[in-house]
């Protein structure tokens, strides 16, 4: 009978160990993380990075040709494309659902005034910074356009998970005629300016405005 | 007799010629940005004949080119590929549309803004050719079904 006492006592002191261990290991996951252990929003279409991904721009500008890096990622929730101006289908598309993203979001101008939305050209040989100014200018005032040289615009696509490949001229006497292939997602920077969320294609600016503001409020709560 | 065929044949050769009309409707150019390079026509085209019936080029005076393309979405990537003709099949129809089937039109003569109507001209297969004349405009509250329409 003492012995079975004992072991009981035993089996209790490593009942308690082990939930120590679990509640220590929780409280370290969760405070590297910054987070409470707050449910994960619902999304559609959206894919939430957590932790968000460090992302380190260099040597890109914007269409006013002033610098597009870390410092100007940061301050805003920034939809991010990455195209081109001689895409006639999915980019222009794109930006439609931009402008129709941006004319919702006049319902909710505290959240507008922290949202951008960004275009990165991955065709910098055919899209200069005045021929971009034109372009998004013409979906939105306020809307962004980004390029760089081919090394940079690379580096920075790497990192934003997002895949280009430009295509031969198909005919040779018109070496500027190409196609360029990439990823249809939208990327979205949080106001740290980290890759925080990934919208997969097709894309429709009412199920986009949904996640985001499911992702934009789980984020005020923290 | 003489005179009945010539009848027969000018009755028949109308009615090859009407078989071989496409019926082509919801067409539409989307309107892009003063320096766009390329817009993209859309169109619902219908074979109501019982033979398929081949698209091989496309023209118009408002665009230096036209082109047959393809938007294809795989692993996360969209691919645009060039299609050599579009093929309607007896009985059925192609749509062109965002994200599938589209024309690629180069260089537009001139700024096109919603309300132009541009009229392209197709060259069947056979020799036949048939002209449509689409208007230019934005998306709004036609593809997508917004639930507010209202136009600025």
């Amino acid at each position: 009978m003492p012995t079975d006492h004992k072991e009981n006592r035993n089996h209790h002191k490593f009942i308690v160990g082990t939930a120590a261990i679990i509640a220590l290991l929780a409280g370290m996951f969760y405070s590297q993380k910054g987070q409470r252990p707050l449910p994960p929003p619902e999304l559609t279409n959206a894919t939430l990075l957590s932790p968000a991904k460090i992302v380190q721009p260099a040597g890109l500008h914007d269409h006013n040709k002033k610098p597009f890096d870390l410092k100007a990622m940061q301050g805003y929730w920034s939809f991010v494309f990455f195209g081109y101006t001689n895409c006639p289908d999915v980019c222009p598309a794109t930006m439609f659902q931009f402008k129709t993203l941006a004319k919702m979001l006049d319902s909710y101008p505290e959240i507008k005034k922290q949202t951008r939305f960004i275009l990165v050209s991955i065709d910098p040989q055919r899209d200069d910074a005045s021929h971009l100014k034109d372009y998004v200018e013409y979906y939105h005032p306020d809307f962004i356009g980004v390029t760089g040289n081919d090394k940079d615009l690379y580096s920075f696509s790497r990192q934003m998970g997002v895949i280009y490949q430009r295509q031969d001229p198909e005919n040779e006497a018109e070496p500027d005629n190409y196609l360029v292939d990439h990823s249809s997602a939208i990327l979205m920077l949080n106001p740290k300016g980290q890759l925080q969320v990934v919208y997969s294609a097709p894309h429709h600016a009412e199920s986009i405005l949904k996640d985001y503001m499911s992702i934009y409020q789980y984020a005020g709560q923290e | 007799m003489k005179y009945f065929l010539f009848i027969y044949l000018m009755f028949s050769s109308l009615t090859t010629f009407a078989d071989a009309d496409l019926d082509i409707n919801q067409g539409w150019i989307q309107e892009g940005p003063p320096n766009a390079r390329v817009l993209a026509g859309f169109m619902v085209m219908t074979n109501p004949t019982s033979t398929d019936i081949i698209i091989k080029s496309a023209t118009s005076d408002s665009f230096k080119r036209i082109e047959f393309h393809r938007t294809l979405h795989e692993n996360g990537m969209a691919r645009m590929r060039q299609q050599p003709q579009l093929t309607i099949k007896a009985g059925g129809s192609l749509t062109l549309e965002h994200g599938g089937y589209h024309l690629m039109m180069f260089q537009p003569a001139s700024r096109l803004k919603a309300g132009d109507q541009v009229k392209i001209h197709f060259q069947l297969s056979n020799n036949k050719k048939q002209s449509v004349t689409v208007p230019v405009k934005t998306p709004q509250g036609d593809q997508q079904g917004h639930a507010h329409h209202h136009h600025h």
